[in-house]
């Protein structure tokens, strides 16, 4: 369903929850993907989802249209993800740029995870990327989403963008190459 | 072109290595039935949890003045209010001079102040006697104890000082002994 259909549903007091269960059919997996890929391990990728899907359920009401469904959904989930990595860093004691640190780890725990030796190191090298470099390098390299959607979520220009994904995917190869020797 | 042409052409020039790793499984599972679930447990949870949004469309400010006035509080309320404000406007609106009650005349009917000062005539000076109210305006009061009967017109007792005297001039000695 178009998101201009959606968004009439849910604008409507009768239809709001057939409009809500339509965007989450819609939507759920992919905003899972990208939260899952910033909070690495499942059952925080599951709390996330849940706060973002609440979040959007009591913030419709502002969506005034200015900027597309898909964008305003995933500017909630990466800011729901960056807050819940924040908190968890503090409790954890440390920064969010040292999340490369833990990150191996918590893969290496989730019982959801059962990548191999090289996808493991892959994932180690993208902890490593300062945390915008991250969410950029994760909404093109896994989400293939092109740098005009990229701007809305992110409210940066395209070019910025373009130069953060050129540099996060050099280092990544980089930290991969550095752990292989 | 698609979004994934663009980037793989994108990679290439950047790090055909990562291009490579891109066509591997990340590894990353969910758990059976974890997508088709999760909608039911979110409803459950936002029922639970008693989570509200917002009002989806703005009340015109006639629509919600109206609205707040259908609410049985506040019904109760201006109820209440014009039920105090009626007690109060009767209890404290001035009293015209007509509408003052005697509280003597309440008790008492003009024959028996009459008959009562004509027997007890002794213990009242002539300036008590003056200061009594005159037979018509008592009968003007209403009574708790005798109905008004307008046919029965009774003698005035409008005794002033002045009209003392050539009344007891014109009583004879007898009439005088009698009173007294």
């Amino acid at each position: 369903m178009p998101d201009e259909q959606i968004v009439a549903l849910l604008r409507s007091e009768i239809h709001f929850e057939q409009g809500f269960r339509v965007l989450m059919a819609q939507y759920k997996e992919r905003l899972y993907w990208q939260i899952r890929r910033l909070v690495q391990n499942h059952e925080d990728a599951d709390d996330v989802l849940q706060n973002t899907m609440i979040k959007i359920y009591k913030g419709i009401a502002h969506f005034e249209g200015k900027s597309k469904l898909f964008t305003w959904l995933y500017r909630i989930a990466t800011n729901e993800a960056i807050s819940y990595l924040q908190s968890r860093n503090r409790r954890q004691a440390h920064s969010l740029d040292d999340e490369n640190n833990h990150a191996a780890n918590r893969l290496q725990a989730d019982s959801w995870f059962d990548g191999d030796a090289v996808q493991l190191k892959l994932q180690e090298a993208i902890a490593q990327l300062p945390e915008k470099q991250r969410i950029v390098f994760n909404l093109r390299y896994y989400e293939e989403m092109p740098y005009e959607e990229m701007a809305g979520i992110l409210d940066t220009s395209v070019g910025a963008l373009k130069a953060s994904f050129h540099h996060a995917a050099k280092k990544v190869e980089a930290a991969f190459r550095e752990s292989e020797s | 072109m698609s979004n994934k042409e663009n980037l793989d052409d994108e990679l290439k020039g950047i790090s055909p290595f990562l291009l490579d790793l891109k066509k591997r499984e990340d590894g990353r599972k969910v758990p059976p039935g974890y997508f088709d679930q999760f909608d039911a447990t979110l409803m459950q949870k936002i029922a639970t949890d008693d989570i509200k949004r917002p009002g989806m469309a703005k009340q015109s400010p006639v629509k919600g003045m109206w609205a707040s006035f259908t609410k049985p509080r506040l019904l109760m309320s201006i109820a209440a209010a014009v039920v105090l404000l009626l007690s109060a406007f009767w209890f404290l609106k001035p009293t015209t001079a007509s509408e003052q009650v005697n509280p003597l005349a309440l008790e008492l009917s003009a024959d028996d102040v009459e008959a009562y000062v004509l027997e007890n005539i002794h213990d009242f000076d002539s300036e008590q006697l003056a200061a009594l109210p005159d037979h018509e305006s008592l009968s003007e009061q209403p009574t708790q104890t005798e109905p008004k009967n307008p046919k029965k017109k009774r003698p005035e007792l409008d005794l002033k000082p002045e009209d003392m005297a050539p009344l007891l001039d014109e009583m004879s000695d007898e009439e005088l002994e009698q009173l007294l």
